[in-house]
């Protein structure tokens, strides 16, 4: 182990160690190094407890304040995200009829039937009411042959003959 | 610290700075890199001389500077600050004979990793075994002996014209 080379490696290391500079006056600067570096210790370390007190502050107010909605959550009550309410169509038919109200019916009151069900078409004798209707045959009386009449029927209650022209 | 422990401390200081700054300068290559790894080592040390004081102060304060040499940050540290030595400047044939070769095995250790350079001083220098290097360095023998391996290898490949000059010598 101790070959040409080696022996040229610890010559010179030990020429090489000879050179050491020569310093005083070590420990004051190794004291005011601790010192330093206790200071940074403690300063970064109240650094990051406060970064983690101003993180977490708000998160645990967001997590306990359950009782009051979010902020970032849309409010049911908002006006500007509550679509329109619906418009009544006059179309459409009403889902419950009512017979105290005749006026709310798209049917008209036919013939008596059942309260509280519309009939979408009475059965009344004079044709089917609350619609005009052009027959093409006559309904006249029958005196009348060969003369085409329209006959309009016109809404009314059941069992009212229709006026003769 | 009470004032005799600190009495205490600077006597071991004073006593022993000018030995383990002779191995900083060796684990460094450099003198102002040497002076404050001494200074880092001994700051490291001082808050903990209430319990090494009576052990073995010395021991701890060099583990600690060779450590710190190899350590990832110094490391980092280091690769900032290149020294550009006179040493280092390539090397030329010397007449008188032999001070050419040292002069390139300076100039070849200053280009060795920390960490081999390290080895090479606590094998070669402080003329540690193997076991007690590893001790040191808190690795196993293994790596001692492959850090040796390849910081002689290497060193000869920095020297290649060492061999010839030994041979005419």
């Amino acid at each position: 182990m101790t070959d040409p080379f080696e022996h040229l490696i610890r010559s010179t290391l030990t020429d090489l160690a000879e050179e050491a500079p020569i310093v005083q006056d070590q420990l004051s600067q190794a004291e005011r190094r601790v010192r330093n570096r206790r200071r940074a210790t403690v300063g970064l370390g109240a650094v990051g407890t406060l970064a983690a007190l101003l993180i977490a502050t708000p998160i645990a107010l967001a997590a306990t304040g359950s009782d009051q909605p979010q902020p970032a959550a849309p409010s049911p009550s908002s006006p500007a995200v509550v679509p329109s309410p619906p418009v009544p169509s006059p179309s459409e038919p009403t889902a419950v009829p009512s017979p105290s109200d005749p006026i709310a019916s798209p049917t008209p009151v036919g013939p008596p039937g059942v309260p509280g069900r519309p009939t979408p078409t009475p059965l009344g004798p004079p044709g089917v009411p609350g619609r005009p209707t052009a027959s093409p045959t006559p309904v006249g009386p029958p005196g009348a042959p060969g003369e085409p009449t329209p006959t309009p029927i016109p809404s009314g209650p059941p069992g009212v003959p229709s006026p003769a022209r | 610290m009470d004032e005799d422990e600190r009495a205490r401390l600077a006597e071991f200081v004073a006593s022993r700075t000018p030995a383990l700054m002779r191995v900083a300068y060796l684990l460094t290559g450099d003198r102002n890199a040497a002076e404050d790894l001494f200074q880092s080592a001994l700051a490291r040390t001082i808050p903990k001389w209430g319990d090494i004081r009576h052990t073995d102060p010395e021991g701890y304060l060099r583990v600690v500077m060779y450590r710190e040499q190899i350590s990832w940050w110094r490391r980092l540290r280091r690769w900032r600050e290149t020294p550009l030595n006179p040493a280092d400047e390539p090397v030329g044939a010397d007449p008188s004979g032999g001070s050419d070769v040292r002069l390139a095995m300076r100039a070849a250790l200053r280009h060795l990793p920390p960490a081999q350079r390290t080895v090479v001083v606590l094998r070669y220098y402080e003329d540690l075994p193997e076991a007690r290097v590893a001790e040191l360095l808190g690795c196993s023998v293994g790596t001692v002996r492959s850090r040796t391996h390849r910081a002689v290898t290497r060193l000869r490949e920095l020297l290649p014209e060492v061999a010839l000059l030994e041979v005419r010598r």
